[in-house]
């Protein structure tokens, strides 16, 4: 329950920042299929049909349908317009639903592959998994990382995994500086950070960070 | 405690008027509006932006590597033109672009990012039994001749000039009116019912056949009655193809309400004449005079659509290709069949230009004004290129507005920070059920210039920008206020005319 508040409270922190406009204009908003195709990048569970329906994830987060079309800013084939010309608090909702459940299904797919080196590697930095891989149980190298505590990770490994993800889901230095909506990398990492506890499990904490960045306007536009 | 803070945050997402939307900066920060206009991108954000672009994806961390072994051995231009050759093959830049033509024809889009490879001709049942239901949907010939113009770089010419065609299997109610394997069948020597996907082809100069237009998917989405003669289809084609969306005049029957249902449902004529039943005229309508602004373009290429209905027909209809230029000239082109007029609407310099246009809004933003001079400097590349669509677009992507920060005038630049206020308004308006209020950041408000000026007169008012005595905007309960930098931007805006809305308008009509 204290982390599903701790979510929730990321969604409000935010969920503020969705403002401006779903047509284009200077804060252009990701087409519809865009945020279906960057999800599914990002993460690769969205590519199989059949896992997705054994993690409960809907169709309505990565696909096209009725009940999401207008909320997310399909073009409306009758007038060739979106139904809203701006992010209705629907498509908060259903961006910060989605990206729940989304990422969840993806770290139970990391709890189901400890073995997939590669899968990890997605997540996580080479110098954590190099400390954290299991040098005893081969066969089972990062069983033990996720339920590793926040508190236990040095700060320099917090800021790697926080700098990691945040360039894993929009993009490096450079590109947060020029988006604009914080001035650097720093910023963005010392907001997520206030959201995760020392007490929450690496599971989580993975959980929050990659929650959090897909709530920002970095990567919810061009 | 966990009651509270639910009840909290679903009161914050469900209201329409959240805080401030508005970004505060701290000292030394600067502001996404401010950022220095024409300045470029960094190597970074362009190759995000060229990346999200051309294929709706962020690029890999590869990607990121290669770039920064390229920037540092100063290779970054060879680094550029490489990615986007490989963006431009990739099977997600054919998505994208099948889906920004779906948006263009106003048809469906595919419910599912789609990862079909492409169609196998020798594929039979097995292949579809392979697939999603929802995939059901691309699987016909309009969509094809999409995939294809991305996918080998043909000339965007291919929508109206394509001559290849596929018929797929109907499997079930989803493609029974897109799969063009019954509306093909009176011209083409295949079966009304097949097993599997089947090409046809037809000669250059078949006249009966264009592209695009001549599939079951466009025919099915615009469709035809005895009344409508065509006409919807007609519209589509002066829409999509001359950018001339010809919006519905209003005719003035001066409340004569009846009036207007005898111009769309005329009398039948009484056996004998007489005047009782009038003259028995089957189109009053379109030989009304307001009418007329549109019909006389209208129904000529409705014509040349006559012969076929459900289907394409073996037999082609005349028709002609007639509007008035901008400079006033008359175009009025016979053709012997929708495919003589569909290769002489190719011809035309509007054509061109709206195509053009199309690329525009697509890789650098329907908001961002395109002057004559760049749509002249862009048409002519396009002719240059000899219309091949990757080939435009690699030159899109190398246009300075594309790679820098967005170029704007002062006067876009004020028009812009105006907007960034006035989408607050938005925010709370979007809920208003009682009352229609129009996006204040969608220019012109309300659709045409004199609803702006009258929309600009009232938010002044409410405002209290024009000396009125009390402010009624924003309500005192409202969440969000202007601050004093807002109100003072908004007066100096207004003072100065309101600059800002010319380029709006000018994209608006073309």
């Amino acid at each position: 329950m204290r982390r599903n508040s701790l979510i929730l409270f990321a969604l409000i922190v935010f969920a503020g920042n969705v403002n401006a406009a779903f047509t284009e204009n200077s804060r252009r908003y990701l087409h519809p299929r865009d945020i279906f195709n960057v999800m599914a990048q990002k993460f690769p569970v969205l590519t199989d049909r059949v896992k997705l329906k054994s993690y409960g994830v809907d169709l309505g987060c990565w696909a096209i349908t009725a009940e999401n079309e207008n909320v997310i800013g399909v073009v409306n084939p009758a007038i060739g317009k979106a139904a809203a010309e701006l992010p209705p608090p629907g498509f908060v909702r259903w961006i910060g639903s989605c990206a729940h459940k989304v990422i969840a299904a993806q770290v139970n797919e990391l709890f189901a592959q400890p073995r997939n080196e590669k899968l990890f590697a997605r997540y996580f930095p080479a110098d954590i998994l190099k400390k954290y891989r299991d040098p005893v149980d081969k066969t089972q190298p990062y069983d033990k990382l996720l339920l590793t505590q926040w508190g236990k990770l040095d700060p320099k490994e917090q800021h790697s995994l926080l700098k990691f993800s945040v360039t894993e889901m929009i993009g490096p230095e450079p590109v947060i500086h020029d988006l604009g909506y914080a001035k650097n990398m720093n910023e963005v990492t010392e907001a997520i950070s206030k959201t995760l506890e020392d007490g929450l499990l690496l599971k989580d904490a993975l959980h929050n960070i990659l929650l959090s960045t897909m709530m920002r306007e970095e990567f919810q536009t061009y | 405690m966990n009651k509270l803070i639910v009840t909290l945050i679903v009161g914050i997402l469900i209201s329409g008027c959240t805080s401030s939307h508005e970004y505060k900066p701290k000292a030394g920060d600067v502001r996404r509006d401010e950022k220095p206009s024409g300045q470029p991108l960094s190597a970074q954000t362009y190759l995000r932006k060229l990346s999200l672009h051309i294929r709706g994806m962020t690029p890999s961390r590869t990607d990121y590597d290669d770039l920064a072994k390229a920037v540092a051995e100063q290779t970054t231009e060879t680094f550029f033109r490489s990615k986007t050759d490989e963006y431009l093959v990739s099977d997600e830049h054919i998505d994208k672009m099948t889906s920004r033509l779906e948006e263009l024809f106003f048809v469906r889009p595919s419910p599912i990012p789609s990862k079909s490879a492409p169609i196998h001709e020798a594929s039979g049942p097995e292949f579809f039994a392979t697939l999603d239901p929802d995939d059901y949907t691309i699987h016909n010939s309009m969509n094809q001749l999409f995939r294809d113009i991305a996918s080998r770089n043909l000339s965007w010419d291919t929508l109206l000039l394509g001559r290849k065609y596929t018929a797929f299997p109907i499997l079930n109610e989803l493609n029974k009116d897109i799969s063009d394997s019954m509306f093909l069948t009176a011209v083409a020597a295949i079966p009304a019912k097949i097993a599997a996907p089947t090409s046809v082809s037809f000669d250059e100069d078949d006249a009966r056949v264009a592209g695009s237009l001549t599939t079951s998917r466009f025919f099915a989405r615009y469709g035809n009655t005895a009344l409508n003669k065509n006409r919807r289809r007609a519209a589509a084609v002066f829409r999509i193809f001359l950018c001339d969306d010809m919006k519905a005049v209003a005719v003035d029957e001066g409340g004569n309400q009846n009036g207007i249902l005898d111009k769309v449902f005329p009398a039948p004529p009484v056996p004998g004449g007489g005047e009782k039943g009038g003259t028995g005229s089957s189109d009053k309508h379109g030989s009304d005079q307001a009418c007329l602004k549109c019909h006389y373009k209208l129904d000529p290429m409705g014509m040349s659509f006559q012969s076929s209905g459900l289907s394409l027909s073996p037999f082609v209809s005349p028709g002609a290709l007639v509007y008035t230029r901008a400079d006033g000239g008359v175009v009025n082109i016979q053709g012997q069949g929708i495919g003589e007029i569909a290769r002489t609407i190719t011809r035309q310099k509007e054509y061109s230009q709206c195509q053009v246009r199309h690329f525009w809004d697509w890789y650098i933003g329907s908001d961002i004004p395109l002057d004559d001079g760049t749509l002249n400097e862009l048409t002519e590349k396009f002719e240059q290129v000899d219309r091949k669509t990757n080939d435009f677009i690699t030159y899109m992507v190398n246009r300075p507005e594309f790679g820098n920060f967005e170029l704007r005038t002062p006067e876009q630049q004020m028009a812009a920070a105006v907007r960034t206020v006035l989408q607050n308004c938005n925010g709370c308006h979007a809920n208003e059920t009682k009352v229609k209020i129009p996006s204040f950041t969608s220019w012109p408000i309300g659709g045409d210039v004199s609803s702006h000026n009258k929309w600009l007169g009232m938010i002044r008012h409410d405002l209290a920008l024009d000396g009125s005595p009390e402010r009624k905007m924003p309500p005192v309960k409202s969440e969000w206020q202007p601050d004093a930098k807002q109100l003072d931007l908004l007066r100096r805006w207004f003072e100065l005319g309101a600059p800002g809305l010319a380029s709006e308008v000018n994209h608006a009509t073309q």
